[in-house]
């Protein structure tokens, strides 16, 4: 491995590394540590990054490359699921809100220069609110369920990890800054 | 990621020969179509099913590629059972099961599972090699300015994505053994979760860089390149969609049930 640190900024570096993410959130699927007593897997955590990293357009297209894998059949999405129907089934919501996250969090991080850590946990409990928000609907709409047993069944379980999570992903990306690797 | 398998079945059937956009398009159609269903039409459908299941001749474990969503299609079918009104059949702690909710659950339930079926289906005959080339045609048409980048690019981007997963599962567990290794034990706070991504994510952008050099280097732009095995849509595949269409057009209003009797 050459440990080159030339930094280009060329669409297909960006196209590299937008591929990466796709990969790494498809890995993090699989890869669960656990934290006090909460499993946590890197899912989410690789999402969030991916928007705060690759900036809104490759990020959302990070994500969207993700959601192809699965569709094409690699078992990338939670549980080792994948295909057409996992995107309109009950937990379909969350995947489409991967997308959203990336969005959202890439051009909060474009738009607004946060420096501080306040301002990183504001933006990346923005992006972890795009995920769930679309998750909770679908779940809600496809499986004809009530406003409270959703939130029971899909969101509530998921508020603890998603907490670890952003302060993960803040430690993270400050120290990507800091190491000026992003 | 300890059975990490590809859903693809090689194989030699007539829906392995079909072109991986007709079976894109159907398995969309389908798709639509389920959700408009009662009962009686998934019924239907399931049968379908079990006939494209036997032409294939791929041997998919079907209650397998259900486990993931188990959980969640057992508290759903619980929910509804539970909580849509009508008259009940037992009581529960004063929770009443109603034969409304039964099938309604069973509706929804029975949608999931053939919702993935179908998609499973798809996967089952149709490489990843072959897929990416269908889905990159089916994007082609798309202006390339709404994405900024074209369905090539995309391609490119998903080929890339395939062969990385192998990868950095590999360098993941090379990262967690050198941890281990050097006394760094499982540990059970957020630096654990940082330790491991932080080396995770140096060492990918590392990789990248040279990946991305590598392509630069050859000159890579995402115009069309001609391919040895070229798509085509040959009758057999319009025969397909036709047949799709024409079975989502009889089956749309399919919506007059054969039991009236839980329509309460």
């Amino acid at each position: 491995m050459v440990n080159n640190n030339h930094l280009s900024d060329s669409p297909v570096r960006k196209m590299v590394y937008a591929a990466l993410f796709a990969s790494m959130t498809a890995v993090g699927a699989y890869i669960s540590i656990p934290v006090g007593m909460v499993p946590v897997t890197l899912q989410t955590l690789f999402v969030i990054l991916a928007g705060a990293v690759l900036g809104a357009r490759w990020g959302m297209l990070s994500m969207f490359i993700y959601v192809l894998l699965g569709v094409v059949g690699l078992p990338v999405f939670s549980g080792g699921s994948s295909g057409l129907g996992v995107l309109v089934g009950p937990t379909g919501g969350y995947i489409i809100g991967f997308i959203l996250a990336a969005l959202v969090i890439g051009y909060l991080f474009e738009n607004f220069q946060s420096k501080s850590i306040a301002g990183m946990v504001a933006i990346f409990l923005v992006g972890m609110l795009a995920i769930y928000i679309p998750g909770y609907l679908q779940l809600m709409y496809v499986a004809s369920l009530g406003v409270q047993e959703t939130f029971a069944l899909g969101v509530a379980p998921f508020i603890l990890g998603a907490v670890i999570k952003i302060a993960a992903a803040t430690i993270i990306y400050r120290y990507l800054k800091t190491e000026s690797l992003v | 990621m300890p059975d990490y398998f590809l859903s693809f079945v090689p194989g030699d059937s007539f829906l392995h020969k079909l072109d991986p956009r007709t079976k894109l398009i159907a398995t969309m159609l389908i798709s639509i179509l389920i959700f408009r269903l009662h009962i009686t039409g998934l019924v239907l459908l399931f049968a379908l099913f079990m006939a494209l299941y036997y032409l294939s001749s791929v041997r998919i474990a079907l209650l397998r590629n259900l486990r993931p969503v188990a959980p969640f299609l057992i508290l759903i079918f619980i929910f509804q059972l539970f909580l849509v009104p009508g008259n009940s059949f037992m009581d529960l702690y004063g929770f009443s099961a109603t034969s409304a909710g039964f099938f309604e659950g069973l509706r929804i339930v029975g949608r999931f599972v053939l919702l993935i079926q179908f998609a499973s289906l798809l996967t089952a005959t149709t490489s990843p090699a072959h897929m990416t080339a269908g889905i990159e045609r089916l994007l082609r048409p798309l202006p390339g300015k709404v994405l900024g980048v074209t369905s090539f690019e995309i391609a490119t981007m998903m080929s890339l994505s395939i062969h990385l997963v192998p990868v950095l599962n590999r360098f993941l567990k090379e990262v967690y053994q050198a941890q281990l290794c050097r006394g760094l034990g499982r540990q059970k706070k957020l630096s654990g979760l940082v330790s491991l991504a932080i080396p995770l994510l140096r060492g990918a952008f590392r990789m990248m860089d040279d990946i991305a050099m590598g392509m630069e280097s050859r000159c890579y732009q995402g115009n069309y390149r001609t391919s040895l095995f070229e798509l085509k849509m040959n009758k057999n595949d319009w025969l397909v969609l036709m047949l799709v269409f024409v079975l989502l057009l009889g089956f749309w209003n399919l919506n007059i049930t054969l039991l009236p009797s839980y329509q309460i």
